[in-house]
This record gives structure tokens, C-alpha cells and sequence, in this order.
């Protein structure tokens, strides 16, 4: 477990041992084998229902099939629903991009804020570190009152030192202060990650910046971004608009819509797909904020970070934990403000379509292996006494649905829905329901496609313009690329899940893998 | 004021309407997608709005593009897998169905449905005029197999050629080559015709011709150890299929797993009645004749997925003598029989009766089937059966 020395400045929650804790051999005793057995609860109940259902089609066959017809059914339903959202959401983001954001804050009297940018890096290229820091020179906001805090790794070599001089040197004077921190490595305690750097890099910027300059923290909003993030020229006018207008604003994260398209010209039509599904899927979260978490790149006070002691430094998702310790923290009093305005992100692509699927596999790995918040979170709402247990009973619910449908939804969708036929005794096959089971499946998946009609189009409203010597065709098979969906997600959502849910159910804990990052 | 952005955040009453309304849609759809792939129907025909039990039949082919008719209705409204067509909405009854394409011969066969179960048939369909192709022992260097008399348009007026023939003026063979095929299908039919035996007697003939469908004759396999009467000169295996000869018939025997047994070999039916009705007498009969007791065959007999099941099939061979049998190419299902008139194919599934198509008329042929080849020697002809029209 993370150690902190002077934790006076940490609010009471946050001063408990367990607190920041990333696995079950942290703790000890009772604890220990609680939090053990919230690590395997999720692989076990993901495999349970997969292998139930190859049982059930095996020795119960005309129960799985009402069971996977009752699913389908379900799939058309929540397809719907979700598609409802992600539409609703286009609309109100491509409303925010259109409004005058500078003339919608001006009215608000903050000249006193400061904007933070942590932009944690290892080993990318200085191309990508320049295009986010050339983005961040263009919006529309007083440079003066940003600061940018660049944040090395020591462990990155001499390459990071390089790039961070060089950048430094091209956009120091653009900033009111531009600090470059390198973050030791093999620190006792952390795992190497964007966590570790990024509270570094915090706490670095308090102690060389605000505490010298007076800068308060309740007047410092953080964004953390991830390396190739791009921003649109109003972000932070947005940002301050929700922020004055956030119910408790020092009390709220505010997340911005990822949209994966920096290089989607350039990537091949399965790392398209997986990146606008990771962008569609937030969209649709910012229509149902109770849902959501912090992810990727988001914002919020340095008042809030420095009250739980920054980010996590033993954990992988550092991005989303951190919500939940502010979350616990403040006893529930804490919440996330969408605010449906984009930041472009790079999609993961590599040279080689092998290596890009391999990437996709591993990046995707990484991010469903937020199933280690599930545990922080059940394990903490045993503890914190003060948040209402109907939220708590909410939230579990929430959290359990989503990490199980995540692993189990496409492949009892498209693999076990036909488990009946192929696995099922003679009496079920010579029924009509064994003959009808394959057709009532697949034209239900059929009808639940037309979703994906939705998805084309608007992951068409969202590219970047088209460059030069990319053909129109190109746009014909940007739509039509959405008939890999049923691949995709289970390739790079049910079996990077399942991968991640049963290590941990093993105990066979992961680290953090960095994303590599290219521009052509 | 504040100014605020037109498109405000979904609201939580609109998320929750619709919400409880897919709750609803759930609820309400899961009981009527379950009541209609189980076999039920609202019979909004009927004027008390029923609810009707269905069944279906799911008839499979060889032959892609072959019309199918139920009870003298084409099909339209069928469901179609990659060489079957599944026909739902039947209501329980007996049901003629047959299929049929220009050139191919008709394959019909009356089929019990039951409601909420298929009834599974596998249909085949020969092509009228028999399709054959030449094996010449020479060839011309384009492959062109050479004849030595005007013989294909009278000998084989009966049949279509898919050869390109040359026609020799002399009968000096040195300008050829010897086609290595011929050889290879002459070896295989001089070693076929040495290992055959006469299938039956003159007098078993007899005997059989007075009495085509004698089931009190025992069938094979109530007979492997016991009776003297037995002449089993010939049998053949495949897969888990074995055709057995004896006393001038061909029986099909299920030697495999209880669980797999083909669906012709058992019936949904427990009486001698409704087994007749529904399937033929002959198949009461052959349980009779393999469980050995006229008053309840069904009490003795393997039951597989709740339907009662015999391991034996009598092979229907029109009331001729055998000359040789052995499977269908790539099939289990079907049964090539060189009778007294040519050699047929007929099917094992003996529901209501068994189909037999000729695919090639003649006497004293020879015949050999090689991999999903079957050849035959016609007089001094070698050629090769097409079980498919040749373009």
C-alpha cells in the first residue's frame, strides 16, 4: 500500500490506510481475504455464466434456449437504448462545438482561475508531444494563466529529457508557467504508469508554482491529458462554464468526449471501429452521468486531487480510481459534470495491422482491467458508513452489470446463442424450438445491427477533414467498416476482459502497459 | 442570467420513461418470442382467435434449385439452409411432399408432422435421362476419347454423353494413347466381379416374388448367430451403416451410437395403428420382425430421444433380384442396386415407402463405386454415371 507520510491535508477517509489500496496482499487479516474475494468475484461469475450456458445448452438445452432468446431480446433492447443516447449526445456535442463559449463565460467573474495541464509522457515521439502542446498554444484562453506541467519518466532516458527541452523551449514563453518534471524511477511502493507520474507531477507543480505564487488550489482546475490528446480551441471556456455552473464545483470532475481521430485516416478499419466504439461509448455516458466515471483525459480541481493525495500510484487505472477515491472521500458528495464537448485522441494504430491488433488487444486488456475498481469500490462502500446505502446498492449493481456484460454480452451473443444446436440432446433437435432458436437469434442480432446504421453515421460527422490522396471511396468504407463490430467486440472487449477478470481472479495482477503512439 | 447551452443534458425523466418502457417491451416480447419458437400460433383466422400447436419439416438435398411442394402447394415461404429448406407453421397431420426440377426425377414421400417437433427428410433426386461419360481405352492427344464404330448414338441413345469423341476410321491404335483411366476402371471392375457371388437362389427368388414384403422372415440382425437358414453372401460398411444381403434382400443396419441413429429409424408413434397410419405398415411390421413379439414391439425397443427406434431397414428392390449393392456415393442414406432391369438408387428412410430413381437401365452390368465415382461396364463400354444433370 502507498505510504504518506504527512497526510494532514488529506480528508478523513482519505486518511485511512486502506484508502489508497491497489490489491488484496496490501492489506491484511479480514480485510485481506474481502478484498481477495471481491478480485475473483468477477471472473468467477464471467466464466460461471459462460460455462453455464455451454452446460445448460449441453444437459438443459430448451432452458438455454429461453434463456438466449430472452438475451437477444435484452441485445435488441439495451442497443436501442444506448443508440438513443449516443444520438442525443451527437447532438447536444455538435450544439457545444457550435456555441461561442468565450461570450457564454463571460459573464462569469474568473480571472482569478488557473488552468493546470499535466501531460504525464514515457517514450512518444516529440511529434505527438508537440501536436497536443501546438493545440493547447491555440485555444482560446489566456495562456497566462495555464500552466502546463510536462511530466517525464526518468525511466524513458535520455528520449524524454529530449523531447521535454525541445518543447520547453518552443512553448515556454506561450504559458504563464511551463514546468517539465522527470519522475524517478523504481520508486519502492509504485507501479511504473501514468499514475505515478502524474502525482509527481502534482505534487511537484504545488510545491515550485502555487505554494510560491499563492496560487490556491480551490482556484486551479487540473487537466490531466493523456499524452495525445489535441484540444479544441474552447475547451477550458467550456470547461469554466461548467464549472461555474457545477452544483459543487470543487466537489465534481468534469470529463470531456474522447474522440479517437487524430490518425484515423491512417488506421486500418479494425482500430477505426474499436476507436469510435470507445468514443461512442462515452457518449453515450454522458447522457447518464450517474453512471460515470473518469476516463482518459478529464479535468478537475487541485483543491479535490490534493484532498485524496492525487492520483493512485499502485493501481493500472489510475483514470478512473481516481473518481472513486474522491467519491469515498467526500462520503458520496461527489460527482461527474459531462461535458460533451470533444478532445481528439490518437487511435491505436501501429505500423503493421498485426501489431495494431496486438496493441488494440493490449491497450483494451488494460483498460477492462478497471474491474480492480470494482473490488475498491464494494470493499469501500463496506467501510464508509456514510454514504446512503441506496447508492451504494446503486452503484454495486451498476458496476457488477457492466464488468459482466463487458466480458460475457458478446460471446453469448454471437458464439454461445448457437451453443443449444451444436451442444443439445436429440430431443431438443428434432423440436421446433431447436430449429427456431438459430433464426429468432440471428435475425434479432440482424435488427439489433441497425444500430450500427446510427454508428456510421455519425462516426462519419466526426472525422477530421479528409487529407490529400485519401479517395472519397474512403467514406464508403468508413460506414461500412461498422459490420466488424460483432469481431471487435469480441476480440478486443469480451476476451481482453475475460483475460483481465481472470487474472485478477488469480491474483496474477497486471502493470501498467503504455500505448505506443505514432504520427505518419 | 446565465447563459445556457440549447440542447440540455437528456433528461432523467426521459431516460426513465423509456427505460420502463424497454422494461415493458422485455417483459411482454421474451413470453411471445418463446410461445411462437416453441410451435404455438395465434390463429387470428379462426373466429374465437385460438391458439393453434405447429409443427415443421425440414427436408434436405443434395440437388441445389429443386422445387418443393406440400400437398401439391410449391413452397415459398420456406426457410433455407445451405442445401435444406425448413418449412414451418404446419399443423400436426400426415403431409405428401415432393420435389421435383426439369430433367430430375420426382422424389415423394408422405411424412407425419407433429406439433412443436420437425420431421426430418432427406430427399434425392436422379436425373431422367442417365448422364454418363465414355472411358475409352484410347484417347487423341486432346483428350478426346476415340471410338472405333458408330456406336454412341444407338447403343447410348438412352443417355447423355459428356465426352468429345473422335471417331476412328481404322482400327490402328498407334496415333493414341491409352487412356490410363480405362485401365484403372477396368482392374477395378475385373477385381469387383471376381469377389462377387450369386446373391440369391432361383428358388429364394421365387419365394420372395410370391411374397414381396415378408417380414416373418427374419431380418439379419435377429438372425447373426441363431438360423440356418441365413445366406448372408455379401455385406458393406460405412461410417456406422452396414448393408447387409440376406436371403436375396438388403437390409441397412445401425451399428453406431444409440444417440445418433438416424431419424428414419425410429418413429414418434407407440401402437400398431397410429404406426401404420403415420409411417406404413411395413414399419410396424419391422418392428415386429426385430423385437419378436406381435403384441407391444414398442416395449422392446431402443428409445432415443423419445421416439421408439429399430436398427434395421429392409431395402425395397422392386420386386427384382439383387445383382450387387453398395452405398450412394457419399451418402449413408441411400443405396445403390443393380437389379434386374439397371441399377437404381434407393433411399433406406422407408417412411410411408421407399424412393427408387434408376440412374442407368440395363443387363448384366458391371459396376464399381470409386470414392464418389461409380462406373459401370455395359457390354464391352466402359463409362462413368453422372448423379447429377451435366451441363
Amino acid at each position: 500500500m502507498e505510504k504518506h507520510t504527512n497526510t494532514s491535508h488529506l480528508l478523513p477517509y482519505a486518511q485511512r490506510p486502506d484508502f489508497r489500496v491497489g490489491r488484496a496482499p496490501e492489506l491484511s487479516g479480514k480485510d485481506r481475504r474481502l478484498y481477495r474475494f471481491l478480485e475473483i468475484l468477477p471472473g468467477v461469475a464471467a466464466w460461471t455464466t459462460l460455462l453455464g450456458v455451454l452446460w445448460m445448452s449441453n444437459y438443459a438445452p430448451f432452458i438455454a434456449a429461453y434463456f438466449i432468446i430472452g438475451f437477444a431480446i435484452y441485445w435488441v433492447l439495451k442497443t436501442a437504448f444506448l443508440s438513443y443516447h449516443l444520438r442525443y449526445n451527437w447532438k447536444r456535442l455538435r450544439h457545444h462545438l457550435s456555441l461561442d463559449w468565450v461570450t457564454m463565460i463571460e459573464r462569469f467573474e474568473f480571472g482569478h482561475m488557473y488552468q493546470m495541464v499535466v501531460l504525464p509522457f514515457y517514450q512518444e515521439p516529440v511529434e505527438v508531444v508537440d501536436a497536443t502542446l501546438q493545440s493547447l498554444a491555440d485555444v482560446r484562453y489566456d495562456k497566462k494563466s495555464i500552466i502546463v506541467v510536462l511530466a517525464a519518466e526518468e525511466r524513458a532516458g535520455a528520449h524524454g529529457q529530449e523531447v521535454a527541452a525541445a518543447m520547453k523551449e518552443k512553448y515556454g514563453n506561450i504559458f504563464g508557467s511551463f514546468l517539465v518534471t522527470t519522475h524517478p524511477k523504481d520508486v519502492p511502493g509504485e507501479m511504473a504508469g501514468k499514475g505515478s507520474n502524474a502525482t509527481y507531477a502534482a505534487e511537484q507543480a504545488r510545491v515550485t508554482i502555487l505554494d510560491p505564487h499563492g496560487i490556491r488550489y480551490n482556484h486551479t482546475l487540473v487537466s490531466i491529458f493523456d499524452i495525445d490528446t489535441v484540444l479544441y480551441p474552447d475547451y477550458f471556456n467550456c470547461l469554466i462554464w461548467h464549472f461555474m455552473t457545477a452544483e459543487n464545483p470543487l466537489k465534481t470532475s468534469y470529463q470531456p468526449v474522447p474522440i479517437f481521430n487524430n490518425n484515423i485516416w491512417d488506421a486500418p478499419a479494425v482500430a477505426r471501429v474499436v476507436a469510435m466504439s470507445s468514443t461512442f461509448w462515452e457518449m453515450v455516458q454522458q447522457e447518464r452521468p450517474e453512471r460515470m466515471a473518469t476516463f482518459s483525459s478529464h479535468s478537475v480541481s487541485f483543491q479535490a486531487l490534493y484532498e485524496v493525495g492525487y492520483w493512485q500510484t499502485n493501481m493500472v487505472s489510475e483514470d478512473s480510481r481516481i473518481y472513486w477515491n474522491l467519491m469515498f472521500a467526500n462520503n458520496g458528495a461527489y460527482n461527474v459534470v459531462p461535458l460533451s464537448y470533444p478532445v481528439s485522441m490518437d487511435v491505436n494504430a501501429a505500423a503493421t495491422l498485426w501489431q495494431t491488433v496486438k496493441n488494440i488487444y493490449k491497450q483494451h486488456q488494460r483498460w477492462t482491467y478497471g474491474v480492480e475498481n470494482f473490488c475498491y469500490i464494494i470493499y469501500h462502500f463496506t467501510k464508509n458508513k456514510n454514504i446512503p446505502l441506496r447508492r451504494k446498492i446503486r452503484v454495486s449493481l451498476q458496476q457488477a452489470e457492466g464488468y459482466w456484460s463487458l466480458v460475457t454480452n458478446p460471446i453469448m451473443l454471437f458464439i454461445l446463442g448457437w451453443a443449444p444446436i451444436f451442444l443439445g440432446t436429440p430431443e431438443f433437435h428434432q423440436t421446433v424450438l431447436g430449429y427456431n432458436l438459430p433464426i429468432y437469434v440471428r435475425d434479432l442480432l440482424i435488427f439489433a445491427m441497425f444500430g450500427l446504421v446510427i454508428s456510421a453515421v455519425i462516426s462519419l460527422t466526426m472525422l477530421p477533414p479528409r487529407p490529400k490522396g485519401k479517395s472519397r471511396l474512403n467514406y464508403i468504407v468508413l460506414a461500412l467498416q461498422w459490420v466488424l463490430v460483432p469481431i471487435t467486440m469480441i476480440l478486443f472487449s469480451a476476451i481482453p476482459g475475460l483475460h483481465s477478470q481472470t487474472r485478477l481472479m488469480l491474483g496474477k495482477y497486471m502493470g501498467f502497459w503504455v500505448t505506443p503512439k505514432s504520427r505518419k | 442570467m446565465i447563459p445556457t447551452p440549447h440542447v440540455k443534458p437528456l433528461p432523467r425523466i426521459h431516460r426513465k420513461l423509456i427505460f420502463i418502457a424497454s422494461l415493458i417491451l422485455f417483459v411482454v416480447s421474451v413470453p411471445i418470442f418463446v410461445f411462437y419458437a416453441t410451435g404455438y400460433r395465434f390463429d387470428f383466422a379462426s373466429d374465437d382467435a385460438s391458439i393453434k400447436k405447429v409443427g415443421g419439416l425440414y427436408v434436405s438435398s443434395e440437388v441445389s434449385g429443386i422445387s418443393m411442394y406440400i400437398n401439391d402447394e410449391p413452397v415459398t415461404d420456406m426457410r433455407t439452409f445451405q442445401n435444406a429448406s425448413y418449412i414451418q407453421n404446419l399443423e400436426a397431420g400426415m403431409y405428401q411432399v415432393h420435389t421435383q426440377s426439369e430433367g430430375l426425377q420426382t422424389w415423394v414421400k408422405n411424412l407425419p408432422v407433429f406439433a412443436h417437433f420437425v420431421t426430418e427428410a432427406e430427399t434425392f433426386n436422379i436425373p431422367q435421362v442417365p448422364q454418363i461419360r465414355l472411358v475409352t481405352k484410347y484417347q487423341t492427344d486432346t483428350s478426346a476419347s476415340v471410338l472405333f464404330e458408330n456406336a454412341t448414338s444407338t447403343t447410348f441413345a438412352f443417355a447423355s454423353t459428356t465426352n468429345i469423341f473422335f471417331q476412328a476410321t481404322t482400327t490402328a491404335t498407334t496415333s493414341y494413347q491409352l487412356n490410363e483411366e480405362y485401365v484403372q476402371v477396368q482392374q477395378l471392375i475385373a477385381s469387383s466381379t471376381e469377389e462377387k457371388t450369386e446373391l440369391v437362389t432361383i428358388q429364394e427368388e421365387k419365394d420372395r416374388m410370391s411374397e414381396p414384403f415378408n417380414f416373418d422372415i427374419p431380418i439379419p440382425g435377429s438372425l447373426v448367430a441363431t438360423s440356418s437358414q441365413e445366406k448372408s453372401t455379401s455385406t458393406k460398411q460405412r461410417d456406422d451403416v452396414r448393408l447387409v444381403q440376406s436371403q436375396g434382400d438388403v437390409y441397412a443396419q445401425w451399428i453406431g451410437r444409440d444417440d445418433r441413429i438416424p431419424f428414419y429409424y425410429c418413429v414418434a408413434s407407440t401402437d400398431a395403428s397410429s404406426t401404420a397410419a403415420y409411417y406404413g405398415e411395413h414399419v410396424y411390421a419391422s418392428f415386429v420382425s426385430e423385437y419378436g413379439t406381435t403384441t407391444d414391439p414398442f416395449s422392446k425397443a431402443l428409445v432415443v430421444a423419445g421416439r421408439y427406434c429399430r436398427s434395421t431397414i429392409k431395402i425395397d428392390r422392386l420386386w427384382q433380384s439383387v445383382q450387387w449393392f453398395d452405398f450412394f456415393p457419399g451418402s449413408n442414406d441411400q443405396v445403390l442396386m443393380h437389379l434386374q432391369d439397371g441399377i437404381y438408387v434407393v433411399e433406406v428412410d422407408d417412411r410411408s415407402w421407399q424412393n427408387a430413381q434408376l440412374l442407368y437401365p440395363g443387363h448384366h452390368l458391371e459396376v464399381i463405386v470409386d470414392g464418389d465415382r461409380i462406373y459401370v461396364k455395359d457390354d464391352e463400354y466402359y463409362l462413368e454415371i453422372f448423379i447429377e444433370l451435366q451441363q
